[in-house]
C-alpha cells in the first residue's frame, strides 16, 4: 500500500501541492491526471524523496520512503535517469546486481518489443527510444509501486496502444502503476482508477468500473470536473468577434 | 476456443456490456457451443487493452446469467442449453427493437408509419421475398 497523507508542497511562496492525499493498493492501474502545472510530477517526485523538502506523509507499505524500501519503488520519467555511456545489456547487468527481484525476462521482451539495440550505447539512441530504455528499465526493476510520469513523448500512436495491451498482459496482481499522462483517450480503457489534480488540489478520485456503471466516459467526467463548458467557450468566441460576426 | 479478435469496441455502450453482447451473438449465430473455452482474462484484457477489472466485470456477469462457468485454477467455458440460447435471442432482438422504436419514436414517426416503413425497407432488400 502506498499512502500519501495531506502532501503539501511549496515552491517559494508558490503553493504547488495542496494538501493531497490518496492511497494506492496493490494491482491497481492509477492515471494521475491534470493539466501541465496540476502537481503531477511534484506529487511523483515526492513519493520518490526527490525533493528536498515537503510536509505530509508518504508511506510505503507502512514506511517512509528510505534506503531499505527503495527498490519496491521504479520511476520513469523523460527526464534519462540511466547512463548514457551504457548499453541496453549493460544496464541489464547493473540493475541485476542492485535489484534482486530485476525480471530479466520481462526486460528482454520489452526491448525486443521497442527494438531497442542491445549493444549500442544509450546516449546513441533517439529521444523516444531514451524514453522507452527508461520505461523498460523500470517496469523490469522489480518493484511493487510503479512510477510513469509521461512516458512516451516521441512514441507514434500504435507503438503506445500496443504498449498498453502488452503491459495488461504483464503485470501482476502484485503490481501497481502511477501514471501521469495528458493522453487520456488513449488510456481511459487502461486505468482501473483516476486522480485528478487541478492547481496542487486533488479535485477527484473515482474508480472507472464506477463510471463505466454510469455510463459515464472519463473524458466527458474529467471536463465536469473542470466545469468545463463547451457553450460557453463557443458565446466567449462570438463576443470575441462581436460585429464581425455575419448571421 | 472462443476468438475474440473481431470484436471491435466502440464508446456508445459501457466494455464490459459489450463484451457479453459479442459472447451471446456468438450463442445466437452458432459460433460458439455449449463446452467451448474462453481465452484466459488477462489474455482478453491484453487484447482488447482494457482493464482486467473490465474483463472480470464482464465474466462475473455472464456468470450470473447462467452461461459461463468458471472454475478456480482452470479457464471458464460456455454453458448453456439449445432452450437457454433461444431465450437469449428473444431478449437480445427485444432488446435491439427496442432502441429501434425509442429512435423512431424521437423522430415522431408513429406505428403505422413505422410498421410501412420496414414492410417497405423489407421488400426492397429482399426482392419481395416472405423470408
Amino acid at each position: 500500500m502506498l499512502e500519501i497523507r495531506d502532501l503539501q508542497k511549496y515552491y517559494g511562496h508558490d503553493r504547488a501541492l495542496n494538501g493531497v492525499s490518496f492511497i494506492v493498493s496493490l494491482g491497481e492501474i492509477v492515471g494521475l491526471l491534470g493539466e501541465n502545472g496540476a502537481g503531477k510530477t511534484t506529487l511523483m517526485k515526492a513519493v520518490l524523496n526527490f525533493l528536498p523538502e515537503w510536509e505530509g506523509e508518504i508511506l510505503l507499505d507502512g514506511e517512509r520512503v528510505g534506503p531499505k524500501n527503495y527498490h519496491k519503488l521504479a520511476f520513469a520519467s523523460s527526464e534519462h535517469t540511466f547512463f548514457g555511456g551504457l548499453t541496453a545489456m549493460e544496464h541489464r547487468d547493473f540493475y541485476r546486481s542492485i535489484f534482486p527481484d530485476f525480471d530479466e525476462k520481462r526486460f528482454l521482451l520489452l526491448l525486443d518489443f521497442f527494438e531497442l539495440p542491445r549493444h549500442k550505447p544509450a546516449r546513441s539512441f533517439s529521444l523516444g527510444m531514451k524514453n522507452q530504455l527508461e520505461t523498460v528499465l523500470a517496469l523490469s526493476q522489480g518493484a511493487s509501486y510503479i512510477l510513469m510520469d509521461e512516458p512516451f513523448s516521441g512514441s507514434d500512436i500504435f507503438g503506445r496502444e500496443d504498449f498498453y495491451r502488452l503491459l495488461l498482459g504483464l503485470l501482476r496482481p502484485d503490481e501497481s502503476i502511477i501514471l501521469s499522462t495528458h493522453l487520456v483517450e488513449e488510456v481511459k480503457h487502461f486505468l482501473s482508477r483516476a486522480v485528478l489534480l487541478r492547481r496542487g488540489k486533488m479535485l477527484a478520485d473515482v474508480q472507472l468500473s464506477q463510471l463505466e456503471d454510469e455510463g459515464v466516459d472519463l473524458v466527458d467526467w474529467m471536463k465536469e470536473q473542470y466545469g468545463h463548458n463547451s457553450a460557453r467557450v463557443a458565446q466567449l468566441a462570438m463576443e470575441a468577434r462581436e460585429g464581425g460576426d455575419t448571421p | 476456443m472462443l476468438d475474440f479478435t473481431a470484436l471491435k469496441l466502440d464508446d456508445q455502450t459501457p466494455i464490459y456490456q459489450q463484451v457479453v453482447r459479442y459472447v451471446k451473438l456468438a450463442i445466437i449465430s452458432g459460433t460458439a457451443s455449449s463446452g467451448e473455452e474462453l481465452p484466459s482474462r488477462r489474455f482478453l484484457s491484453a487484447l482488447l487493452g482494457v482493464n482486467p477489472n473490465t474483463i472480470q466485470k464482464a465474466c462475473r456477469l455472464m456468470e450470473e446469467e447462467g452461461f459461463l462457468q468458471s472454475a478456480a485454477g482452470s479457464g471458464s467455458s460456455l454453458s448453456f442449453t439449445p432452450e437457454m440460447a433461444a431465450e437469449m435471442k428473444r431478449a437480445l432482438l427485444r432488446e435491439e427493437t427496442l432502441r429501434y422504436l425509442d429512435s423512431v419514436k424521437k423522430m415522431g414517426l408513429g406505428r403505422q408509419a413505422v410498421l410501412a416503413l420496414v414492410e417497405d425497407l423489407w421488400a426492397e432488400e429482399t426482392g419481395g421475398e416472405e423470408r
